[in-house]
């Protein structure tokens, strides 16, 4: 009885739910023949699937027992049978139980047949007649998993007889030659072929290609081989050997189409992502953010201005703030996909316009429980630091800015003359950002699992300090965890997945004292920082930055992430799924200025300083989703279809207090005085419904069809709907025949194109809505409100319209794939602030805005295995790209409050500056074009009836971008060496923000050597213009002029990892499973004709602090 | 089991997976703001009715601490202010302001008459109480009424707006003097009707519109208006409601709430009145009086003592307009927009042109005496007379919201007394101000005034 209790769960689930008739009589069948045989105690407990066994001339039943012990396999037979069986000699190592079962069964007078875990042994039927019976196979296809695989092929060997299986991976095949050779194949699966039965159960392993490795996509998974859309995957080991504290960072150079600069070289800053180039004029550029499932946000949720803007030096940035992606554990990501084209991105409808990327966090992987262990210790420094001038240099400079300005200097209006010590000479650059920042990370990850559950759990912990001066550091630490749940009849999965980082991040000279880097670094050297008495110096009109710098800016991120997925196997090729997930993230902040920041007029006037805000952000996802799918005809139909229910609340309060009179009351509210308050609270609230529709006919044909309705609280009452789709088709031309016969070279092929709408909901909240809001002050002692916004309830989502081209190639077994691809994105419809006459009571609204923004390049991708021995192998990865970036039209422009910074044909980034063609020998001044000719130099536009001179000099984007990453690999050693290109200008040291110093009627303007190179006399050719001490239009000119915007191309070692991981003779001496040890590099070297500090952040003509350089030794061990 | 099963069941979950969801689009609505106050629902609760009342009050007073302020402006415009370092509004001064100026009080006022109308928009349609309601709808009318007055008189033909719809209001054309006169005097007159049960101040503080208030901005309308009949009633109606007394110190006019105000604008306690800060001077002057302004007091007038303060500056005496005397917070004013002495000077003028000499000269009197001037006698002329009521209103309403300004144009005086204040320099179409380029620019219906 005991074994028919094992044999009735044996029985396949499927079979029962197909035809539970059918198989009640087999059941029966099976009882009687049991009845008659003994059995071999099963247990439950889950084994390896590979035999390893070495025996010679070994009875069978040894043989069988083994086989049982190593994989759980329980095996049907008659003791008597035992009597007939042969001596067996095998030698298997890791061999899968068909094959082991094929190799002992060979020669014996049984067969036998496997029936789920249980193996059942009949004697071999002797040929009634000697023609070969014909065989009626019913099998079932599954993958590694145990999950079943529809569209195979099975095809009996050396015949045209085939088929393929069904949804639910079955397959029939009649009239079968007993001792035929069945083989199955299915796309990214190894073919195996197997001998003939009447009950297969086939299990195909993954091919190892990089065609065929899963990659996720918008609520489901493909492979790059079967995709018909644009989707590019970073995987955990390329994050890993990249030692950066923003999993964000190391994204940048690795994916074509995909830029990605970082604001600063300062923990926590911001990192600017674009695919495909600015799409929007005024709604958000930023990429849709999905984490395990939850949308997450994009932009920081900084109250204040404090950390952010140490990190961004200066505010008003493109992406300003620091980035919340930061709080994520670069080591607890699995992959990042970088979802680009419409057939990728539509089923994300509303909020896909500039790209989607998907964040999949590590889980646990079935087998015996591993506890991993990685520390690394690191260190950091800028990349580039410009030299200033000297204290001589500085002062002569000076001397003849006045002289050439006529101006007489004074002890009251030049200090540094008179009162300032000649011999004092202070590098404020080095002082402020030329510390080395040094990294601790500490991580610990156990996981495993059997079939039923996996699990993963992990910590994480990093401190870093920064290239600032003062007490200043970066700490994050957390924990991950993952817990999957297989029912043991496959038909319910659950998985949970949940970090939870925090992070501590307090940055010297923030708060509301601003010591901006641009200004610090341009401070006169030898100003007096300390007095005689060894106190702060204050000259008046000088900023104190040594004292300045004891200002503080911290804040403090909390971020949790949780998500619960269930699927049930409804019925066969009928699921049903959900996804439950929050995300909650929380800003506290801290910004202080102490009364040693400031001077004894502002200790006076205000006392000590401090602002207290937090901001806290949740999100609530549901999303129900059925899928369905079924094999027609040669081919396999996918559908899915769900729906979204997201809300996202924000709350915060900011206090800012003055009064302090001890720098030991900071940090409470207790001691200071309220001077301002504020307090803000937003819902936006999303619904939709998508679906999705794939047919795949014999893998030559794939066609791909999304549909999404989204509704959205930012916008309108009936304009809250909109709707979205897109069409991608592929054809693996591989796949045929003709080419199978010609081009035998070519063992991939592929060519894909989609062409589909997206939309940018992108804009702030309630912006239909006329709202009223507080008044500045109340009306006397009446509270009062009035209009803050004229509401516009007609506005409407940014359409993106997004069209794909690409080809896609392997050669010589995939050992060479090659990617093609051209896009071009058109947005419309672009939501702006549209310019209102004031007499309807506003100057402008939120309203839709006929332009048309294009974005249109080349992308190409080639990855090559060129060495392959067993010891030494060598892969190549190579991407480029060449973006083009370009405003069609823009009615009323002219008009607009963009006129003067954007010109029709030209890209959104257009640098406009006035033509600078030289400095007069004579005079010492600069010349410059007259575009107009009206006699004068006027810095605005010269397009769009501004009547300006300014001209374009070029663009703060690429021209192309690259990135090529080589792989050698030696035994244990792993050597990595990714160098990074972008093709670009920008502004340089010449450009107007940075160089304002001509002009020396301003304490504290202090500029580089490169400005040395001045007019001195009469007859001085090829140089700058004369300095100046009172600005003039002349040099106002020259500030704005082209001799600002220059190349700033640059080549970068990113990335440069050496590892060593131990022998598995040391490894089993030690009794661990693996250790490594590596010694990582970023931004090592850099080669650039550019004119500043790093060429990265060449984009704005502001300066930033740059990015750094860093080192980092490493150790992993797995136990 | 069959596939056309499944795909029934498919279709079955489908259905009722969209029905749910398209069911629920009230999700996406927002109902409720906290930070916030919906437009639509701020005028069904008396409490954020009343602070959007509040609210539009708070803005005038916010304008008079801008650039924009209306005083300076036309002062300067005009023939009672000067700048002194030769820079402040130099074009004002110079009569030649360009129409991309960022000071003109354009944008101000249409944002006030868009809360206005904002709010006629939502009291109409409120569940309020009938009391409420009309109390709340009465001031926003006159509200409307009186920025529409400047305007008007600032700009000559200009947009009315009486919509919050921008679909309505984004290609307006200008609508002639006229007609936003009539707008104006109906606005009024539903002001009156609206307010009529309240004649009392609420509070004791005279910074909220009452019946008067609106009476008051409507005789000054009839004046302007030539409807001497009218104005000398109206103004004739608040004098004899003894509501208010001309206060004998002319130091205690300027006060909260003083005997002698109608209207004047609340001040937060911990702001200061910003013209104050314009005229009194801790470093170096700004703004003065002009010579013809000081030279304009008769002998003995107490105003240009106690209205007028001088301080000497690198040897030079110069004199600043003094009827707010503190530059601290909480000063003991507020910013008067109406009182009773321009009420006074509106009947005595009204009667005048009625040919009742007797009665002008009276009311003229009443204020001349307060200054400390003995009282004209009853045999002036009525052109004697008339002119008199000019000079009167010169010398009390100076530095007033315009009031100089406003006066010569309506007397078709300006050119001959602007040419002999900048002589060269005045030009006739300087009487009125430019319309704001960006408006030009953004609405094609919009014209520009000549000369600019």
């Amino acid at each position: 009885m005991n074994f028919l209790f094992h044999a009735g769960h044996a029985i396949p689930i499927k079979w029962i739910s197909i035809s539970p008739g059918n198989t009640f009589i087999k059941a029966m069948k099976l009882t009687v023949i049991l009845l008659t045989i003994c059995c071999i105690q099963v247990s439950a407990t889950t084994k390896a699937q590979q035999i390893t066994l070495s025996v010679k001339n070994a009875p069978l039943e040894k043989v069988i027992e083994q086989i049982h012990q190593q994989t759980g396999y329980s095996f049907l037979y008659s003791v008597s049978y035992l009597d007939k069986s042969l001596p067996i000699t095998v030698n298997l190592v890791n061999a899968p139980i068909d094959e082991a079962l094929s190799v002992i069964f060979n020669g014996q007078p049984f067969s036998y047949e496997v029936k789920e875990k249980t193996i059942i042994i009949t004697p071999k039927k002797q040929p009634v007649n000697p023609q070969p019976a014909n065989l009626h196979i019913n099998g079932s296809v599954v993958d590694e998993n145990k999950q079943p695989l529809s569209g195979a092929t099975v095809k009996v060997k050396g015949t045209m007889i085939a088929t393929v299986t069904d949804a639910n991976g079955l397959f029939t095949l009649t009239n079968v030659p007993e001792n035929a050779t069945l083989v199955i194949s299915f796309i990214g699966y190894e073919n195996k072929e197997i001998r003939a039965a009447e009950h297969l159960l086939v299990t195909l392993a993954r091919g190892n290609s990089k065609l065929d490795a899963v990659q996720i996509i918008g609520y489901g998974t493909t492979t790059q081989r079967l995709s018909t859309g644009d989707v590019s995957s970073v995987k955990a080991d390329i994050i890993a050997e990249q030692p950066v504290t923003n999993s964000l960072q190391a994204l940048e150079g690795r994916v074509p189409g995909l830029l990605v600069t970082q604001s600063s070289g300062l923990p926590g800053a911001s990192v600017a992502v674009q695919i495909r180039g600015q799409n929007s004029i005024n709604a958000s550029n930023n990429p849709l953010y999905i984490i395990d499932g939850v949308p997450f946000t994009s932009t920081a949720l900084e109250r204040t201005a404090g950390v952010n803007v140490v990190n961004t030096s200066l505010t008003g940035l493109n992406n300003s703030y620091s980035s919340p992606l930061n709080t994520i554990n670069p080591n607890d990501i699995e992959s990042i996909e970088i979802l680009k084209d419409a057939d990728a991105t539509a089923i994300y409808g509303s909020r896909a316009a500039n790209g989607v990327i998907l964040i999949t966090t590590k889980k646990g992987k079935k087998g015996k429980a591993v506890l991993n262990v990685d520390v690394r210790n690191g260190m950091g420094e800028v990349t580039r630091m410009p030299q200033l001038l000297n204290t001589a240099q500085y002062l002569q400079l000076m001397r003849d800015a006045n002289a050439n300005s006529g101006v007489v200097p004074t002890a009251a209006t030049a200090p540094e003359l008179f009162s300032f010590s000649p011999n004092q000479d202070f590098n404020w650059q080095k002082w402020y950002i030329g510390g080395t920042a040094k990294t601790t990370d500490a991580g610990l990850t156990l996981s495993g699992g059997n079939e039923q559950i996996t699990f993963l759990l992990s910590g994480n912990y990093h401190n870093e300090t920064t290239v600032l001066p003062g007490n200043t550091h970066y700490i994050r630490g957390g924990v991950h965890g993952n817990i999957s749940y297989n029912s043991l009849n496959k038909k319910l999965n659950v998985t949970t997945s949940f970090f939870y980082n925090g992070d501590d991040n307090r940055l010297s000279g923030a708060a509301s004292e601003q010591p901006l880097f641009s200004q610090i670094v341009r401070e006169a050297p030898n100003y007096p920082i300390y007095d005689a008495l060894g106190n702060y110096n204050w000259v008046p009109g000088y900023n104190n930055w040594v004292a300045q710098s004891t200002a503080y800016a911290q804040s403090w991120t909390d971020n949790l992430n949780a998500d619960a997925n269930l699927t049930y196997q409804l019925f066969p090729g009928i699921k049903l799924k959900a996804n439950l997930g929050i995300n909650k993230i929380q800003v506290n902040q801290h910004n202080a200025d102490p009364l040693t920041s400031l001077s004894p007029t502002q200790q006076a006037a205000t006392g000590g300083e401090v602002t207290f805000a937090n901001n806290a952000m949740s999100t609530i996802i549901f999303e129900p989703q059925i899928t369905y799918t079924k094999t027609i005809l040669k081919g396999t139909l996918d559908v899915l279809a769900g729906g979204t229910l997201q809300d996202n609340e924000t709350k915060g309060q900011t206090v800012y207090l003055q009064g302090y009179t001890s720098d030991l009351l900071l940090n409470s509210m207790n001691f200071g005085t309220v001077s301002s308050q504020s307090s803000n609270d937003i819902q936006y609230k999303y619904l939709s419904m998508f679906g999705r529709v794939t047919y795949n006919w014999d893998n030559r044909y794939i066609i791909n069809g999304t549909l999404r309705r989204d509704g959205s609280t930012r916008f309108g009452q009936g304009r809250q709907f909109g709707t979205f789709g897109s069409v991608g088709g592929a054809w693996l031309f591989s796949n045929e025949q003709f080419s199978k016969d010609h081009f035998s070279w070519l063992s991939y092929g592929k060519l894909r194109g989609s062409y589909g709408t997206t939309g940018n909901d992108g804009i702030g909240d309630y912006q239909y809505l006329s709202l009223y809001g507080n008044t500045v002050n109340n009306y006397g002692s009446t509270v009062s409100v009035a209009p803050t916004q004229i509401g516009n309830p007609d506005y409407q989502w940014e359409v993106n319209k997004k069209l794909e081209m690409a080809i896609e190639l392997g050669f010589l077994k995939d050992r060479i794939l090659f990617t093609g691809t051209w896009y071009r994105n058109r947005s419309g419809n672009q939501l702006v602030g549209y310019t209102l006459p004031s007499i309807t009571g506003f100057t402008s609204y939120t309203a839709n805005l006929p332009a048309l923004v294009q974005n249109k390049g080349w992308e190409f991708e080639m990855n090559t295995r060129n060495i392959q021995s067993n010891n030494f192998k060598w892969s190549t990865d190579f991407n480029l790209t060449f973006p083009q970036n370009k405003l069609l039209s823009f009615p009323g422009l002219a008009t607009s409050s963009y006129a003067n910074n954007y010109v029709i044909g030209q890209s959104l980034s257009v640098i406009l500056a006035t033509h600078y063609t030289g400095t007069d020998p004579a005079t010492g001044n600069g010349k410059f074009e007259d575009v107009n000719g009206d006699g004068a130099i006027i810095y605005s536009s010269a397009y769009n009836n501004q009547g300006g001179d300014m001209i374009v000099a070029g663009k703060a984007t690429p021209d192309w971008y690259g990135g090529i990453r080589n792989t050698f690999t030696y035994k244990g050693w792993q050597l990595d060496v990714f160098f990074q290109y972008v093709r670009q200008q920008g502004y340089n040291l010449y450009h107007a923000v940075n160089f304002f110093g001509t002009s020396f009627d301003n304490p504290g303007t202090n500029v580089w050597v490169q400005n040395l190179n001045y007019w001195k006399s009469p007859g001085d050719v090829g140089v700058m213009p004369k300095p100046l001490s009172q600005i003039t239009l002349n040099q106002i000119s020259y500030l704005f002029s082209d001799a600002g915007v220059g190349d700033a191309s640059f080549l970068r070692l990113k990335t440069l990892s050496l590892s060593y991981s131990l022998p598995p003779a040391i490894l089993s001496r030690l009794k661990i499973n693996s250790l490594k040890i590596f010694l990582q590099g970023q931004n090592l070297l850099t080669i650039t004709k550019y004119i500043g500090y790093d060429p990265e952040n060449a984009e704005l003509p502001t300066l930033a602090i740059p990015p750094l350089k860093q080192l980092t030794l490493g150790i992993q061990c797995s136990l | 089991m069959k596939t056309h099963h499944l795909y029934k069941i498919f279709l079955t979950t489908l259905i009722t997976l969209a029905s749910a969801i398209t069911g629920c689009k009230k999700f996406v609505t927002v109902n409720e703001l906290s930070d916030n106050l919906l437009a639509s629902q701020v005028f069904n609760n008396e409490s954020t009715a009343n602070s959007a009342i509040a609210g539009i009050y708070e803005t005038m007073q916010l304008n008079t601490q801008q650039s924009s302020d209306i005083t300076i402006l036309t002062g300067l415009s005009g023939d009672e202010l000067k700048t002194y370092d030769g820079a402040f509004n130099i074009n004002y001064s110079n009569d030649a302001i360009l129409s991309n100026d960022g000071a003109l009080p354009w944008s101000e006022l249409y944002n006030v008459i868009y809360q206005c109308n904002a709010a006629i928009e939502g009291l109409n349609q409120s569940i309020l109480p009938a009391p409420v309601k009309n109390q709340l709808l009465g001031e926003a009318t006159f509200l409307r009424a009186y920025n529409y007055f400047y305007l008007v008189n600032l700009f000559g033909d200009v947009p009315l707006i009486t919509s919050t719809n921008v679909n309505v209001t984004a290609r307006a054309a200008r609508t002639p003097v006229a007609n936003v006169y009539q707008s104006i005097i109906q606005d009024l007159l539903r002001a009156q009707d609206l307010l009529g049960t309240t004649n009392n101040y609420a509070n004791g503080e005279k910074t909220r519109a009452t019946k008067w208030v609106a009476t008051a901005l409507l005789s000054r309308v009839y004046l302007y208006q030539k409807d001497w009949v009218n104005a000398s009633k109206y103004s004739g109606d608040i004098i004899a409601s003894n509501t208010f007394t001309l206060d004998p110190n002319l130091s205690d006019v300027f006060n909260k709430n003083s005997s002698e105000s109608i209207l004047q604008l609340e001040n937060n306690p911990t702001l200061v009145i910003a013209e104050a800060q314009d005229f009194i001077y801790q470093t170096s002057p700004i703004i003065v009086c002009t010579d013809s302004l000081i030279n304009s007091f008769e002998n003995g007038d107490q105003r240009k003592t106690q209205w007028i303060q001088s301080m000497v500056y690198s040897g030079a005496t110069v004199y600043y307009p003094f009827k707010y005397t503190s530059i601290n917070p909480n000063p003991p004013q507020y910013y008067t927009l109406f009182r009773l002495a321009e009420q006074y000077l509106i009947r005595a003028e009204a009667y005048a042109q009625q040919n009742m000499l007797p009665a002008a000269i009276a009311d003229l009197n009443l204020i001349r005496q307060r200054a400390g001037l003995n009282p004209l006698a009853s045999s002036l002329s009525q052109a004697g007379c008339l002119a008199a009521i000019q000079h009167e209103r010169r010398v009390e309403l100076f530095a007033e919201v315009g009031h100089r300004w406003f006066d010569l144009k309506r007397t078709g005086t300006i050119d001959t007394v602007m040419n002999t204040e900048k002589p060269g320099i005045w030009k006739p179409n300087a009487a009125l101000w430019p319309i704001p380029l960006a408006d030009i620019h953004a609405d094609v219906n919009l014209t520009q005034n000549p000369g600019y």
